[in-house]
C-alpha cells in the first residue's frame, strides 16, 4: 500500500471520484471547485465557467480554429478553473447515425469505448471513438462516431497549454440523447393517461451550427439526419434546406420537439414558418448544452 | 434530467479507481475524532500534571514546615520531659532525704531504762537517698528491746529490710538493716510532720 493511498483516505479524497472519472457526473466530481465548459465548432469556440457554487458564468465566444483559440486563451481559462479542469464539447468531425440490431449486452455502452469491435462488429472502423444510445422500445440505436485523431489532437493541445480535460463529448449528441430520455418519459406518462396514440415526433437538435433531426413513428426511430458545421447565426439557409423536406409531409398528430443552443429564436421562427400547423415543444432552456455539461 | 452521466469519448486513463464505499468514511472520521480526542486528552493530562506538580511542591513545603514544627515540638517535649525528670528526681530526693534526727530521736527514746546504746550509725545511701543504713549496737533488753526499737522505727514510716542481727556476750545486740521510707497515709504524714 502506498502512502498516498492512506493520505487519500484520511483526507476523504478516496471517497470522491477522480476528476477524470467519466462514470461520475460533473457536479459530483468538482463539488466546490471552479471548472470551465468549452464548446467547439469548426470556426467558433465558446465557453462558460462554473463557479464553486455551481453557477454558470457568462457565455463568451471567439471565432477561430480550436488550436489558435486554445493557445491564445489558455492563460485566461486557467484563471477560471481550480486546477485547470475543463469539459470539452466538440461539434465537428463527428457522424451520428441510426443503426439497428446492435448488441445490448450488459456493459456494452462502456465496452464500446475500449473495444468498439466487440459491440459494433463489422460496423466498427479504425480510428474512431464511439458512443451509443439504444431505443428501449425497438431494436434501433443511435451511434456517435468521432475521429480519434481529432480527439487526441485536442488532448495534446490542452495538455501543452496546462489545461486538464475531464470530459470530451459531442455536444449535439448529448443534447439529442437527453432529449430522447425526456421524450421517452413523456411518452410513458402519456400512454398511461391517454388511450389515443401520441403520433409522430420529430426531434430537432441544433448546437453550434450542427444539426441532428430524428424522426420517430410512435416510439420507433425511423429516420435520422445529421450534419456538422452546417449553418451559422447569420446564415440559416442550409438548415432550412435540410429541415424543410422532412416537415413537408407531416400528419395532423405530429409534433416537433426542439432542443437548440443560442440560435434557438431563429430556428423556432423558421419551424413556425415551415410547419405552421404543427405543435412545437421547445425544451432548449431547461436542457441546453451548458446545463447538461454542468450537471451531468 | 436523467441521472445517467454524460457520454465521454476522451482517452481513458487506466489507473482510475472508483470512490470507496460511503460507509468506509467512518474510518477517517474515527481517525479525526481519535486525533482530536488524543490532543484534547494530552492537553488535559498536561495541565493536570502541571497542576499536580504545583500541588506536590506546595504539599512538600507544607510537609517540610510540619516536619520542622514536629522536630521543634519534639525538642520542646524533650526539654519538658527532662525538666519533669529532673523535677521527679528532686521530688524523689526530697521525698527520700528525710531528716535523720527524728529517726535518731525515735531510736533513742525507744530504749528502755536498763538498755543503753553503745553505737548508733545512720548512713544515707548517696545513690538512693531514701534508703538509710542503720547500725545499732546496744546492751541489755535483748530481743524485746530490739522489737520495741523497730516498732518505733516503723511508726516513723520506715521499714527494715536486709536485717542482720547478732547477739553478743553480756546482752549486747548488734543490729544492722536497711531502712526504706514507706509512704504512709496523710494522717501519719501529718503526725510525722507534727513530730518533725
Amino acid at each position: 500500500m502506498k502512502l498516498s493511498n492512506i493520505t487519500n483516505v484520511l483526507s476523504f479524497a478516496a471517497f470522491r471520484p477522480d476528476p477524470d472519472d467519466s462514470s461520475c457526473m460533473w457536479r459530483k466530481r468538482f463539488r466546490n471547485k471552479q471548472t470551465l465548459l468549452l464548446n467547439f465548432s469548426k470556426e467558433v469556440v465558446s465557453w462558460r465557467s462554473v463557479s464553486k457554487e455551481g453557477v454558470l458564468g457568462e457565455e463568451n465566444s471567439i471565432a477561430g480554429s480550436v488550436k489558435e483559440v486554445v493557445q491564445d486563451m489558455s492563460e485566461d481559462w486557467l484563471d477560471l478553473t481550480d486546477g485547470g479542469w475543463c469539459a470539452v464539447s466538440i461539434n465537428h468531425r463527428f457522424v451520428i447515425s441510426l443503426e439497428t440490431n446492435l448488441t445490448r449486452k450488459n456493459g456494452a455502452s462502456e465496452l464500446i469505448r475500449t473495444n468498439p469491435k466487440a459491440v459494433l462488429g463489422s460496423k466498427s472502423e479504425r480510428g474512431k471513438r464511439y458512443a451509443l444510445k439504444h431505443n428501449d422500445e425497438s431494436n434501433s440505436s443511435i451511434l456517435l462516431a468521432v475521429d480519434e485523431d481529432y480527439i487526441k489532437e485536442i488532448e495534446t493541445l490542452f495538455k501543452s497549454s496546462g489545461l486538464k480535460i475531464g470530459r470530451i463529448c459531442c455536444g449535439i449528441y448529448g443534447m439529442l440523447s437527453e432529449s430522447l430520455d425526456q421524450i421517452s418519459e413523456a411518452q410513458k406518462d402519456y400512454n398511461e393517461n391517454v388511450s389515443e396514440p401520441l403520433g409522430d415526433v420529430i426531434l430537432i437538435t441544433c448546437c453550434e451550427g450542427s444539426v441532428c433531426i430524428l424522426k420517430s413513428d410512435q416510439e420507433k426511430w425511423i429516420e435520422l439526419r445529421s450534419r456538422n458545421s452546417l449553418y451559422t447565426q447569420k446564415d440559416m439557409e442550409p438548415l432550412r434546406k435540410i429541415i424543410a423536406p422532412i416537415l413537408e409531409s407531416l400528419g395532423s398528430n405530429t409534433q416537433i420537439v426542439l432542443s437548440a443552443d443560442g440560435t434557438v429564436e431563429g430556428i423556432s421562427q423558421m419551424l413556425s414558418e415551415l410547419a405552421p400547423n404543427v405543435r412545437i415543444n421547445d425544451m432548449s432552456d431547461s436542457y441546453g448544452l451548458w446545463n447538461l455539461l454542468k450537471n451531468k | 434530467m436523467s441521472t445517467q452521466p454524460f457520454h465521454d469519448i476522451k482517452t481513458e486513463r487506466q489507473d482510475i479507481t472508483k470512490p470507496l464505499p460511503r460507509i468506509l468514511i467512518l474510518v477517517p472520521v474515527m481517525f479525526c475524532i481519535s486525533c482530536v480526542a488524543a490532543i484534547t486528552l494530552n492537553l488535559l493530562f498536561f495541565f493536570k500534571i502541571k497542576e499536580s506538580e504545583t500541588t506536590k511542591i506546595e504539599w512538600q513545603e507544607i510537609i517540610e514546615e510540619e516536619t520542622l514544627r514536629k522536630s521543634e515540638t519534639e525538642k520542646l517535649i524533650e526539654l519538658i520531659k527532662d525538666e519533669d525528670r529532673r523535677a521527679k528526681d528532686v521530688y524523689d530526693w526530697v521525698e527520700g532525704s528525710r531528716q535523720l534526727q527524728p529517726l535518731a530521736v525515735g531510736v533513742a527514746r525507744s530504749m528502755g531504762v536498763k538498755s543503753s546504746i553503745e553505737e548508733l550509725s545512720l548512713v544515707r545511701d548517696v545513690e538512693n537517698p531514701h534508703q538509710i543504713r542503720i547500725g545499732l549496737d546496744f546492751v541489755n533488753g535483748g530481743q524485746k528491746q530490739l522489737d520495741s526499737t523497730l516498732s518505733a522505727i516503723n511508726e516513723l514510716g520506715y521499714r527494715a529490710y536486709s536485717a542482720n542481727q547478732t547477739s553478743g556476750q553480756g546482752g549486747q545486740v548488734d543490729y544492722q538493716a536497711t531502712l526504706i521510707w514507706q509512704k504512709i497515709s496523710n494522717n501519719n504524714n501529718l503526725s510525722l510532720n507534727n513530730n518533725e
